[in-house]
């Protein structure tokens, strides 16, 4: 097949490494692999006619993904059980933040200045929560569920390390931007996001607190220089404590070094605290230079290093540079030790020297490094490398809280048309992942509703092919799309419960559903399927459904209204109230209300009316009745209408040679009448005689009395 | 329409999957600990857990859930009963496959006095003939000294009529309706009643063949859809259902041809399950496809009084926007607890909520 028949992400992104630069159409059965050895996937966008394909998350040569990060999970992957609490309960809090937007939004459209609408409307602006305090709630609440998922014993590593990544993102951009409304001093909330973020391990320093001469280890000076910069006592004073006993004479400096960790002062915003930190300052400003440390350490290999740990803390910014192992440390420990009062607004200047020193291209860290540089527009396209999880959560409250401007970045996310805004996208492609599972279908849905453009009509798409589990699922489904105005929708399931119900017998069921559906031809099909049956066989189905179905249900049909109708003259006929059957069987015909196939049946019953004196059909009534009788025998359709009453001779004379007899499942009456024999038609027109006559008579008796 | 809302106090997020029954079992395992049982309805993946909840021993406030046991279930849990009595707990569940299963579900100390919960199947039988036709609902016959009679709806419109020990369908009536039941309970020891999608109720005597007369209001506007059905619990004339449009409704079947009717306002939407309060049975909760638990107050109508009713507490929780599908009231510690589609699990203990002379309370409730 072709090649280059399909753009790729990297089109879109020349900047990712192994990028995909064309894709090729394999043999069905086989797996494609491009020149990266990726795996490659493909999804149908589901609303339009492309394929688009992007690079699997897994390599198929099955070795580990270069960086797990690095390309777009896969789509299809399944999700972990252990993961639907904590999806379900982020969930819960998304859609409250934004129904609480959607509050928001209509207390501020326009209105009216008079009357109580107006009235109203200003009591609604009054009551509007406030969507930025809502969203930082909202976010608190979301890096609490990271955070305590990622920390969960029962999940496996990668698991563990996916939400890990999640978690340190969210974070960051919690302290940065998301929380930090007024632009406070953000140092302290660094520092405690590096050390959580990228720990020090306690092995890495009880190995060398149990080494001789610790000092001589070529890691031991890094490591206290990493705890330093993080001012990390915790792993520090380890150190500290195992560098005095090794070196007894300087241990009055690692105690200075101790208590300068311990005495730092933290920034608040007055005057007292900046004299306290000059005060500090000047102290580690003095250790550190080599004439104020030179007299009090005789060992000159200890004299370099303990300069450079007195440098990092006096906040000597070439020493920090050379002492970080990784940028974050960099640009936390110079916000430590040299700008304690730095602020969000004050980073992207940092970052610009940090630049240098960024570490390995995965998309983690490109997220990192574009929310400590406040570059949002960098920031989405990198989320979409991740889990689709933080991708929707992440920029949806960015987007509340107005930090970005989402609408200007399209088209990155599979699936996405290019029509849907970043977030949209963003959130439609995880709907998508939690509707093709089964318990998670249901919160899918709800992230569908808040995709305006595209939502909707993924919802249409999604919602037939929900599995039908049981009938509590199917109210709710129903429940779901009534709410929500998806009138077609429920038309959908309603329409698919009605053939499963009336394939399995369950006809009253049916005819519910199809009224629900507007299906109106197949409820009248059904009805008269019923009818007829009664008619041929004496079948009594059709007044059980006509006695239990709901009066807005049995008001929506012509047939239904015939057969309520019907039955309830059958039910004075048995309390031997013949003056109000006959009155209603005349309503009956003059409504026309009955289909002319069943004129003749209750043309029948009108005779054995006649016969009781109770009954008193009078003249005009008996005319319409005569009317009738004749419009069905002289009409060119005279067989269809007869036919029915034709069939139930032929059953009567199949009874009566044994053929007839019931075998456990119904048998339909023919639709046709024609197929009626001519022998049958002939019994049935005798009969219709002895209906006129009785109408004669009735009618010479009515102009008597 | 209720003005007060009260927030409730615990939330787990313990299930996985959406919740379609929540039931405590019928005592507690001691003063500071209630078991409770949850099924899901999630297709292939639907199971009943069994937990047990911890209790604050000064207050009876719920504290902590712990997850004892998790049963794999075929098809969605339609319906979870314990069996009532002295005997051993045991726990009766109906699936969308049409499979009931029973299990014994017992407490054991072991030397540290902390108590584990142990699960055991018992039995397990099919009531429609066959595996694939579903039950909807089933019910436990109270008051039998032994062996209780358990009455299961299909989806097929039948009811049968089983021992929890033996595996043959004691009685079954067919096509006891032409539409769908949505609702079963045993009224007596002998009779039962259904609730149906048409509207109206229905009751049975297990001991005959008669199918009994559909009860409805005579007013059209109240026959819309049933979703579940109980019974007061010492005045077995006092039906409640749950309708599709929110109401709940109460039912004095004292006089079978012109049954009375009180209809209550409760919610938004679909109301899905309702119990009585098992010892303040003037008290009825329900939930609801609008994301919230109503307890109401209910009183018997008097020929001058109109409003029959007062409504109490309604609980919400933020974070559970969703539907709310089922609800319970532990008879002897006032536990009310809730589930529904997000899978979590929502507490309160209700008399920690005072009641004000107008009915409603407004407050705010602890997170």
């Amino acid at each position: 097949m072709n090649r280059n028949a399909f753009s790729s992400d990297a089109d879109m992104d020349d900047a990712q490494p192994d990028s995909v630069n064309s894709f090729q159409i394999w043999p069905q059965g086989s797996t494609g692999q491009d020149e990266a050895r990726h795996t490659l996937k493909a999804t149908l966008a589901p609303l339009g006619t492309q394929l688009l394909g992007f690079p699997g998350s897994v390599r198929s040569d099955g070795q580990p993904p270069v960086s797990r990060l690095q390309s777009r999970p896969d789509l299809a992957a399944p999700i972990p059980e252990s993961r639907i609490p904590f999806l379900n309960a982020t969930a819960g809090v998304y859609i409250s933040l934004s129904n609480e937007n959607a509050k928001d939004r209509q207390s501020q459209e326009p209105h009216g200045s008079f009357g109580k609408f107006g009235e109203d409307a200003r009591m609604g602006d009054a009551q509007a929560p406030d969507v930025s305090r809502s969203a930082r709630e909202a976010s608190g609440r979301y890096q609490q569920e990271l955070q305590s998922y990622s920390q969960r014993a029962d999940i496996g590593q990668q698991e563990k390390e996916t939400f890990g990544d999640m978690a340190k993102v969210w974070r960051l951009c919690n302290i940065l931007h998301i929380q930090n409304q007024n632009d406070n001093a953000v140092g302290e909330e660094l520092v405690q996001w590096l050390n959580d973020s990228y720990p020090i391990q306690p092995r890495e320093v009880s190995d060398l607190t149990e080494t001789v001469l610790a000092s001589r280890q070529p890691a031991f000076w890094p490591l206290l220089n990493k705890a330093l910069l993080r001012s990390s006592t915790k792993h520090a004073y380890p150190l500290l404590d195992k560098l005095a006993s090794d070196h007894p004479a300087i241990k009055d400096i690692t105690e200075t070094i101790k208590n300068l960790m311990g005495e730092r002062p933290r920034f608040k915003a007055n005057d007292r605290y900046h004299q306290t930190w000059a005060e500090w300052h000047g102290k580690a400003d003095t250790y550190s230079r080599e004439r104020g440390l030179q007299p009090r350490v005789a060992d000159r290999a200890l004299l370099q290093p303990l300069l450079e740990a007195f440098g990092i803390l006096a906040g000597n910014a070439s020493v920090i540079e050379g002492a970080s192992g990784q940028w974050e440390e960099y640009v936390v420990g110079m916000i430590l030790y040299l700008h304690p009062n730095f602020r969000t607004s004050d980073l992207p200047e940092l970052m610009e020297k940090a630049r240098g020193k960024f570490g390995e291209d995965t998309a983690t860290n490109r997220a990192v490094a574009a929310i400590f540089e406040s570059k949002f527009d960098a920031l989405m396209p990198a989320l979409t490398y991740g889990e689709w999880w933080l991708a929707a959560h992440l920029v949806d409250v960015l987007n509340k809280l107005r930090l970005v401007d989402d609408s200007v970045i399209v088209g990155e996310v599979p699936g996405s048309r290019g029509t849907e805004s970043f977030l949209e996208s963003c959130v439609f492609t995880y709907a998508g992942q939690l509707c093709a599972h089964p318990s998670l279908w249901r919160i899918g849905f709800e992230y569908y509703l808040r995709c305006p453009r595209v939502g909707r009509a993924a919802l249409t798409a999604t919602i037939p092919h929900i599995p039908i589990t049981s009938d509590f699922q199917i109210r709710k489904l129903l429940a779901f799309c009534n709410f929500n105005n998806l009138r077609d929708d429920a038309f959908t399931i309603h329409r698919a419960v009605a053939l499963n119900r009336y394939q399995n017998g369950r006809v009253g069921e049916a005819i519910v559903h199809y009224c629900l559906a507007e299906e109106h031809q197949k409820v009248a099909a059904i009805v008269e399927g019923i009818m007829d049956q009664f008619v041929v066989q004496g079948d009594l189905t059709w007044r059980d459904i006509a006695s239990t179905l709901s009066p807005d249900v049995l008001r929506s049909n012509d047939r239904l209204i015939f057969m309520t109708h019907y039955n309830r003259f059958h039910s004075l006929y048995e309390q031997t109230d013949y003056a109000g059957a006959a009155k209603l069987l005349v309503e009956i015909f003059t409504s026309h209300t009955a289909p002319k196939r069943y004129w003749l049946t209750l043309l029948y019953n009108v005779s054995d009316l006649l016969e009781s004196p109770q009954s008193s059909i009078g003249m005009e009534a008996t005319y319409e009745l005569m009317r009738c009788l004749e419009e069905i025998v002289t009409s060119h359709r005279k067989d269809d209408y007869l036919g029915l009453e034709a069939q139930r001779f032929d059953v009567k004379a199949k009874d009566r040679k044994g053929k007839g007899k019931v075998t456990g499942k119904r048998k339909e009456p023919e639709r046709d009448g024609g197929r009626a024999g001519k022998e049958q038609i002939e019994n049935v027109e005798q009969e219709i005689q002895v209906i006129r006559l009785g109408l004669v008579r009735n009618l010479a008796r009515a102009m008597t009395l | 329409m209720l003005q007060g809302q009260h927030l409730f106090e615990r939330r787990e997020h313990d299930q996985i999957g959406k919740v379609s029954k929540v039931r405590w079992g019928p005592t507690p395992v001691h003063q500071s600990s209630l078991i409770l049982a949850t099924g899901t309805y999630n297709g292939l993946k639907s199971s009943i857990s069994i937990s047990q909840v911890l209790l604050d021993p000064q207050s009876a406030n719920p504290l902590d859930i712990s997850h004892a046991a998790a049963i794999p279930v075929k098809g969605d849990v339609t319906d979870l009963r314990w069996v009532p009595g002295a005997g051993p707990l045991t726990l009766i569940s109906a699936t969308s496959s049409g499979i009931i299963d029973i299990h014994s579900v017992a407490a054991i100390a072991d030397r540290g006095k902390r108590e584990t919960i142990h699960v055991e199947p018992l039995n397990q039988f099919t009531t429609q003939g066959g595996e694939g036709v579903g039950i909807s609902a089933l019910a436990v016959q109270p008051h039998a000294a032994s062996n209780p009679w358990i009455a299961s709806v299909g989806v097929d419109a039948s009811i049968s009529f089983q021992t929890a020990e033996g595996k043959e369908v004691q009685k079954r009536m067919e096509n006891v309706e032409a539409i769908q039941i949505t609702g079963l309970e045993w009224r007596t020891s002998n009779e039962i009643a259904i609730a149906t999608s048409a509207g109206h109720i229905r009751q049975i005597d297990a001991r005959s063949r008669s199918k009994g007369l559909p009860l409805s209001s005579h007013e059209q506007k109240h026959r819309v859809p049933l979703n579940c059905i109980t019974v007061h619990p010492t005045q077995p004339d006092k039906l409640a259902t749950g309708a599709e449009n929110g109401e709940l409704q109460i039912w004095d079947v004292r006089n079978l041809s012109d049954p009375e009717l009180t209809i209550l306002p409760a919610h938004d939407g679909n109301v899905w399950d309702v119990r009585f309060h098992p010892t303040s049975a003037n008290d009825i909760a329900t939930c609801s496809e609008d994301g919230t638990v109503c307890v109401m107050q209910w009183r018997e109508p008097t020929s001058s009084v109109v409003d029959t009713y007062k409504p109490i507490r309604r609980f919400r929780d933020k974070n559970h926007p969703l539907g709310i599908n089922s609800v319970d009231i532990h008879s002897e510690k006032d536990v009310l607890v809730a589930a529904g589609d997000l899978g979590c699990t929502l507490m309160t203990r209700l008399s920690r909520w005072g009641r004000s002379d107008g009915g409603v309370v407004i407050g705010e409730g602890a997170a």
